[in-house]
């Protein structure tokens, strides 16, 4: 009923676009007014309210979120910006969802707290039931094949389990009415108290024949050396591979499986912007902005939002790892490099990535 | 108030630099900072930079909520006027509608506009409070706004020849500016400027008497006649919007009641013209507010920079809802000292800042509304009149 009626006052507010009838059309105003009657209704954003809390480790916990009628719905395993209010300010972060599609529209979202992290502590203390968060739309190419393949692996580390447990979930129910894949998942974590999913994910394991679901405690087993890495490279052959974790983690599944000679069957989910190391002897670089005026000094290794926020400047952005594109910006003149990859974009006019960017010379940004 | 007004009323900006300077050393007893060692300059520089690290350290949830009630408080406001502007029949309607519209427009102008865009709020990464975007409901366009009320009055507060805020280029509001046979009308212009007061502001930046009639040698001059056409267009779309929106999309909304939604609309555009114009007025031109010239600004410190603001600000007294009223610009000192804080915290600020003056002896220049307003008529009238007129009576 209330998607119905969401949806009219969704088509009837669109028809009064034109900026000439302001204020009786002004956006804010308008969602304002529909917040209202209802908290996710919005004719711009996706809104979703929690609707549901699970604490799954002393540092962790899901929130489950129904978004409004935008979204859009996503794929097993993909990402999503969230937006939620902290203090009075306004904070985006990207986080994978936890769940599969589920029927009745509702999304989960699993966030283990981190230190010094606003989002992450609201997200573990804070929030309540009621609470209401902006949404993008889902994004993201680590997702399952359309057809499944004969057999899967799967690799997590920390909370490198959420998007794979969203997987896990879509194996699970469609492999009620199609023929299904042969699922090893290596679950890792420092201790047992840590596992996140634990219990879930052995009762899924318990159930499900498909599903071989191996544990590894950092603590308390041998770590994954080298050979440990080569070993599994080497039970996965050439089945299509999954790893989600920090960026060491994911260093060391490239290195095992690009020596195996494979690294076309291996899909990565990252966290954070992994770093290069910034080039020994490089120098500190000018950068122009251009419609502030300002002059800003990049130190090696600095990304382009972060010297723009040290000289007082305050570029939009988003997840601060390149992938939200919310701190898009053309840069006019100049080079830079992608702090990930170490990618070279030097030709003018292109748009960059301010969180991801560092120039190789001087350059000039329209900021 | 605290500071004695200038006995010499040969204090016009047009001495030679020699004669300024005997002037200047003759009145050292005017400068109410003179008594103040380097290092007390510098220490007061130091505890008024801690109390802004104080607050930015601890902007939150209340501020949020504040500026998000004043925007709904605004809004409903304005619903509430407009609808009985559109839909009354009474005379009664009429003039709540008008007093709901005005106060509408004075809380969005003042409590939220000025201050937006004044970057308070910019923290709460909320795109409709952010100074970069936000447009406010009047006809000034809030991009020009930002470049000589930010930059120019803000940096240069009082600076005679770089603060076009002193007078607005039409009044005579200081001992130390040149008087002109157009100063004769200002008793006259002064009315004029304050029912038109968004008309002021709205062509400030791009100043077309300057650019008309000011020297073709000038290089503040020749800058502003070459951003003129762009400012030029900017205003007209702004203002035409303006115009559009109060004077033909609510009129014809209820087309039985157009003449009367005119009207109030024209009326409430008055009311807060008049009353933002006496507030801003209040601010920097009662008596013992002091103006600068260029060469007392050069080379000057934090501390000193703070001291500029001080001695160039004045305050006003009343209750909460008054300094709401005033986007409190009521503290205007606490304003200039502080001026990306969020505003409503000034009259907690002003208890420090006070004291501060009142430890280094400092004036803290402060009444009340009537008194500060009569302060400032006496000014223009008085200094109306040519220097040589008024000697007499100055003694």
């Amino acid at each position: 009923m209330s998607t119905l009626l969401s949806r009219t006052v969704v088509l009837a507010t669109d028809l009064w676009a034109s900026p000439w009838l302001r204020p009786l059309n002004d956006p804010a105003a308008v969602d304002g007014l529909l917040a209202l009657v209802w908290p996710t209704w919005s004719r711009t954003t996706v809104r979703a309210q929690i609707v549901g809390t699970i604490r799954e480790a002393a540092n962790v916990r899901t929130l489950i979120l129904r978004p409004s009628a935008k979204w859009a719905g996503h794929r097993a395993g993909q990402h999503v910006s969230v937006e939620a209010e902290v203090k009075g300010r306004r904070l985006g972060r990207t986080f994978s969802l936890s769940s599969a599609p589920r029927l009745d529209g509702l999304i989960e979202i699993t966030v283990k707290r981190s230190q010094d992290a606003r989002v992450s502590a609201w997200w573990n203390e804070t929030a309540e039931l009621g609470d209401v968060v902006t949404l993008g739309q889902p994004t993201g190419e680590f997702v399952l094949p359309d057809v499944l393949p004969e057999r899967l692996v799967m690799i997590a580390a920390g909370s490198g389990v959420t998007p794979i447990r969203a997987m896990l979930q879509e194996i699970d129910t469609r492999s009620k009415s199609d023929s299904t894949s042969r699922v090893l998942f290596l679950h890792c974590a420092r201790t047992r108290d840590e596992l996140i999913f634990g219990r879930e994910l052995e009762a899924l394991a318990a159930r499900c024949s498909w599903l071989d679901l191996r544990i590894h405690l950092s603590g308390e087993d041998a770590r994954l050396d080298t050979a440990a890495w080569n070993e599994i490279v080497a039970e996965a052959g050439e089945a299509p591979s999954f790893v989600c974790g920090p960026p060491q983690f994911l260093q060391a599944a490239e290195r095992a499986w690009a020596e195996a000679g494979r690294v076309q069957h291996l899909n990565v989910e990252r966290f954070t912007a992994q770093r290069l190391d910034p080039e020994a002897g490089a120098s500190a670089h000018t950068a122009t902005a251009s419609r502030s005026g300002r002059q800003i000094v990049v130190a090696p290794g600095q990304t382009l939002l972060e010297a723009a926020e040290t000289a007082g400047l305050r570029p939009a952005f988003g997840c601060r790892m390149g992938v939200c594109h919310t701190c898009l910006c053309r840069k006019t003149s100049g080079s830079v490099q992608d702090v990930r990859d170490g990618r070279i974009i030097d030709e003018p006019g292109a748009m960059i990535q301010l969180c991801v960017s560092t120039p190789r010379t001087a350059v000039t940004i329209e900021l | 108030m605290m500071n004695p007004q200038r006995s010499d009323p040969s204090a016009d900006i047009a001495m030679s630099p020699p004669a300024r300077a005997a002037y200047a050393k003759e009145n050292v007893m005017t400068d109410p900072t003179a008594h103040l060692t380097r290092d007390e300059v510098e220490a007061i520089g130091r505890e008024l930079d801690l109390l802004r690290e104080e607050m930015l350290a601890d902007l939150g949830q209340a501020d949020a909520d504040h500026i998000r009630r004043m925007v709904w408080t605004a809004r409903c406001s304005a619903i509430l006027g407009r609808t009985l502007l559109g839909f009354g029949f009474t005379p009664v309607s009429f003039v709540l509608g008008v007093a709901a519209l005005s106060t509408a427009k004075i809380l969005e102008n003042m409590e939220i506009g000025h201050n937006v865009l004044h970057a308070q709020y910019d923290w709460m990464n909320d795109p409709t409070l952010d100074s970069q975007t936000y447009e406010w409901d009047i006809v000034c366009d809030s991009s020009q706004w930002r470049h000589y009320h930010n930059y120019e009055h803000h940096t240069y507060t009082n600076v005679l020849g770089k603060d076009r805020d002193v007078g607005y280029g039409l009044l005579r509001v200081s001992e130390d500016q040149r008087w002109s046979p157009k100063h004769l009308m200002q008793p006259i212009s002064n009315v004029l400027l304050s029912l038109l007061f968004q008309w002021g502001v709205a062509t400030h930046d791009m100043d077309p008497a300057r650019v008309m009639l000011g020297s073709r040698d000038d290089e503040q001059n020749r800058k502003l006649r070459e951003e003129f056409p762009e400012k030029w267009q900017q205003f007209m779309g702004k203002a035409a919007h303006q115009l559009f929106k109060d004077y033909v999309l609510f009129p014809l909304l209820t087309p039985w009641n157009a003449p009367r939604v005119l009207l109030g609309n024209l009326l409430a555009n008055g009311i807060r013209n008049v009353w933002t114009n006496v507030i801003i007025f209040c601010g920097h031109f009662p008596e013992g507010t002091r103006v600068f010239t260029k060469e007392e600004t050069e080379g000057e410190t934090r501390g000193d920079w703070y001291l500029r603001q001080l001695q160039g600000s004045a305050n006003l007294e009343g209750s909460s809802w008054f300094h709401v009223m005033t986007g409190h610009l009521s503290h205007q000192i606490e304003h200039h000292l502080f001026p990306d804080i969020p505003a409503w915290r000034y009259p907690k600020m002003a208890e420090q800042v006070s004291d501060l003056c009142r430890r280094y002896d400092l004036p803290y220049n402060t009444g009340t509304l009537v008194e500060q307003y009569g302060s400032v008529l006496s000014r223009v009238f008085r200094l109306a009149l040519p220097p040589s007129w008024t000697s007499g009576q100055a003694a």
